[in-house]
């Protein structure tokens, strides 16, 4: 199984949008895909028309009170599952602060799932934290939405000298540029820039779009409802990069 | 997930107020578009994913193509996805719920299609508040008149409860029954098959007693069954495995002629033998290459990462060979030589048994005909095997190896005559020393050819000095590892010569062999 985690220290980036499209995508593939939903704020969950609602909440899962697996929900389209998200997640780095080995929680969380999927997504909340260690080290790529802005460029340098300097991390890392206005001059200025440093950039770019936003209305990722939307076909060519990156076998 | 069936059989459509019976308090029914579909079963030639307990589908209608992968019998789904065109090979699908599931029953084998059906689909959704699909249900009508309605359950990963209750209000229903056989053989006997009617092991059963000509025509005519069987799909390529099993087919005749003496009239035989050895002959080319090709994947991964695309030019290459020889094979079987050699070959295996024979053993029973030959066989390996030495030339083990398989198909073509679960020992043991020496002469044989390739390669289109460096380098690998091999045999051999095998052989081929009447 790959592990691959949307993450970014900042927020409202299209982390989530990423998450349950690269999902939707994998699954239509073929591949076994299982999305977490780490985020309190459970919105792929919602995409998904999950309840977020995890019995017993983050403690339990900690406390091993509870099987990860028991844990996992069946969506509505092929090969694709997902764990919901509680908003008791808020209170996850607490948890594992009380656990034995705080910053592998996750990775022992994970692995009885190995062998029964060939993807796993994990879609977390903005922050840098002990869970973001936990990612660091379960992950093997942390795949990294970034807005062609000044301020969203800036935590992306953080996070890039804050895995440098670490030592457990083990994970790739893998930025796209997210939420692309290529009307605006210091959208696409800041992309030329960008590209021109050898971070491993994917090709595809993400386009700011209304279609994004009305997921939420659909309650479903983008393929489901509009699968010719520039979006929808934005996310096909990031998955189809995506998964050469991660040499899953086609 | 509850283990209860979950496909059913209807008597009759089921109406709205029934399937609303089913839905739980806070959950609604869903009624999806009916839709117009085909169904379509494939499976391997010799039914590897059924005898794996699967069931592959290909539906199709006007939302698309979906492959679904079902458990054989219950019915749980274990993996669907929609595909573009209809996927010949495990290894065209990539290594998801379905692929990874069939590519190691399925093989090198090809999937195509063994039965179809025409059906009206209604699907049903049993939704939460949310809209989230707890369970669903699939109601197929087919338009054939004779087969049967069908219910198919499919719980949602998550959510027991509610296929748990569905699941024990259905099984009230008047007219609903659990489907007694999967819809794959139902499907299969309206056409008048059965799912498993083809394996490539000769499973007719001859008896000790019975006379040797008699139980010698009786096997060959099912060996000559196993090969025509074959035809079509040696044609048509389908598969490498098609050849292969014709093939083997073919040398197993051969082997039971050149073994099995004194039953037949050898003027009648010799025509035929040369025949079957012309078989053999204008298939070897093609095989060859199927060979090469099925190894090719090895050959590259024996390579260093970065000189493994320089083998590529050498795929071409033998694809093109195998298209050259494949034709020329498709040729020979439309030829009126092999026309004339069918027919003849059947009228005579067809033939009665003539009431006296003036041969010496055509009259005698079989058991002891073969067990003598089986005896006098396994004496020869023995005594060829005693004689290899660490210097011996490659050409003393290949011997070795025609030998071993001339016993082997002794012993599987005459197995019902003996006790068939020693008999199956033995194999085993036997099949160990043959694995050893099939590998040896594998390697050597490719180490030759390879240096031959090379030369043809460098006259057709010239050969570039990447890939002729990644071949040297692939024949001083096989030379290594033929060398690991032939260092193995001696213990192979040992354990096979030792005297607790030896003693089983005595003990399941007697000398005096369950003696039928003489007559």
């Amino acid at each position: 199984m790959k592990i691959v985690a949307t993450y970014n220290i900042k927020g409202g980036v299209g982390k989530t949008a990423a998450a349950v499209n690269l999902a939707y995508r994998a699954a239509e593939e073929g591949y076994r895909t299982l999305l977490w939903d780490l985020d309190p704020q459970g919105a792929a969950t919602f995409c998904f028309r999950i309840r977020p609602r995890v019995k017993g909440g983050a403690q339990a899962l900690v406390g091993r009170e509870r099987d990860l697996g028991d844990l996992v929900k069946g969506s509505d389209y092929d090969n694709l599952d997902l764990i919901p998200a509680d908003f008791s997640y808020r209170d996850l780095d607490v948890a594992f602060h009380g656990a034995n080995k705080p910053a592998k929680q996750l990775i022992r969380l994970l692995r009885p799932l190995d062998e029964a999927y060939d993807l796993l997504l994990l879609d977390s909340a903005p922050s840098i934290s002990l869970v973001s260690e936990n990612l660091f080290r379960a992950a093997d790529a942390l795949l990294v939405p970034v807005v062609p802005t000044t301020l969203s460029v800036r935590t992306f340098r953080q996070l890039q000298e804050h895995l440098q300097g670490g030592k457990n991390a083990r994970c790739a890392l893998i930025p796209f540029f997210s939420m692309v206005d290529r009307r605006r001059r210091l959208h696409r200025e800041l992309v030329e820039a960008l590209r021109r440093e050898p971070a491993g950039w994917l090709a595809t770019e993400i386009p700011f779009a209304a279609q994004v936003e009305v997921m939420a209305v659909h309650r479903a990722p983008l393929g489901a409802f509009a699968p010719r939307a520039a979006a929808a076909l934005a996310f096909k060519a990031l998955w189809n990069e995506l998964r050469d990156r991660l040499s899953l076998a086609v | 997930m509850p283990q209860k069936p979950l496909i059913y059989e209807l008597c009759e459509v089921p109406t709205s107020k029934a399937l609303e019976a089913l839905v739980p308090a806070g959950l609604s029914l869903r009624n999806e578009a009916d839709t117009d579909l085909t169904r379509s079963y494939f499976d391997s030639f010799d039914w590897r994913l059924f005898h794996a307990g699967l069931v592959l589908e290909l539906v199709e209608g006007a939302a698309g193509r979906r492959l679904v992968l079902r458990e054989l019998g219950r019915g749980a789904i274990l993996g669907a996805q929609h595909v573009d065109g209809t996927p010949r090979f495990a290894w065209d699908l990539p290594g998801g719920a379905l692929g990874s599931r069939i590519r190691g029953p399925l093989d090198v084998r090809a999937l195509l299609p063994q039965a179809t059906v025409r059906e009206m689909l209604q699907r049903f959704a049993l939704q939460d508040t949310e809209g989230k699909t707890r369970l669903r249900l699939e109601v197929q009508r087919p338009h054939e008149v004779s087969a049967a309605l069908r219910m198919q359950v499919l719980p949602v990963r998550g959510y027991a409860a509610v296929a748990k209750r569905a699941l024990r209000d259905l099984a009230r229903w008047p007219g609903l029954s659990a489907a007694r056989e999967d819809p794959l053989v139902t499907v299969l006997a309206l056409a008048g098959r059965r799912p498993g009617d083809y394996t490539r092991k000769p499973g007719v059963s001859v008896n000790a007693d019975e006379r040797a000509d008699a139980a010698g025509r009786a096997i060959l005519l099912e060996l000559w069954d196993i090969a025509e069987r074959n035809e079509e799909g040696v044609c048509l390529d389908l598969d490498s495995e098609f050849l292969h099993d014709y093939r083997v087919s073919v040398r197993r005749s051969r082997s039971f002629l050149s073994q099995v003496k004194g039953v037949f009239p050898e003027q009648r035989l010799n025509r035929f033998k040369r025949e079957l050895a012309w078989l053999q002959e204008i298939t070897g080319p093609c095989r060859d290459m199927d060979v090469y090709l099925l190894a090719f994947d090895g050959f590259k991964a024996a390579l260093p990462v970065d000189a493994r695309d320089d083998l590529d030019p050498f795929r071409g290459f033998l694809q093109r060979r195998k298209a050259r020889e494949h034709g020329a094979l498709v040729r020979a079987m439309a030829s009126a030589r092999y026309a004339q050699l069918k027919r003849d070959w059947r009228s005579f295996l067809a033939a009665p048994v003539p009431e006296r024979s003036s041969l010496p053993n055509a009259e005698r029973p079989v058991g002891e005909v073969a067990a003598r030959r089986i005896r006098r066989v396994h004496r020869r390996v023995l005594e060829e095997g005693r004689a290899i030495r660490s210097t011996s030339p490659p050409d003393d083990l290949h011997e070795l190896r025609k030998t071993c398989k001339k016993l082997r198909y002794l012993m599987e073509l005459f197995r019902s005559a003996f006790d068939a679960e020693a008999v199956g020992r033995l194999i085993k043991d036997l099949k160990r020393l043959q694995d050893n020496l099939g590998a040896y002469q594998d390697l050597h044989i490719q180490e030759v050819s390879l240096s031959g390739f090379m030369a043809d390669m460098e006259a057709e289109d010239g050969l570039a000095p990447a890939t002729r460096a990644a071949m040297e380098r692939l024949v001083a690998i096989m030379r290594d590892r033929q060398g690991q091999v032939r260092a193995a045999f001696a213990e192979r051999f040992k354990a096979f010569d030792s005297e607790q095998v030896r003693g089983h052989f005595a003990a399941v081929y007697p000398k005096r062999a369950a003696r039928g009447p003489r007559r």
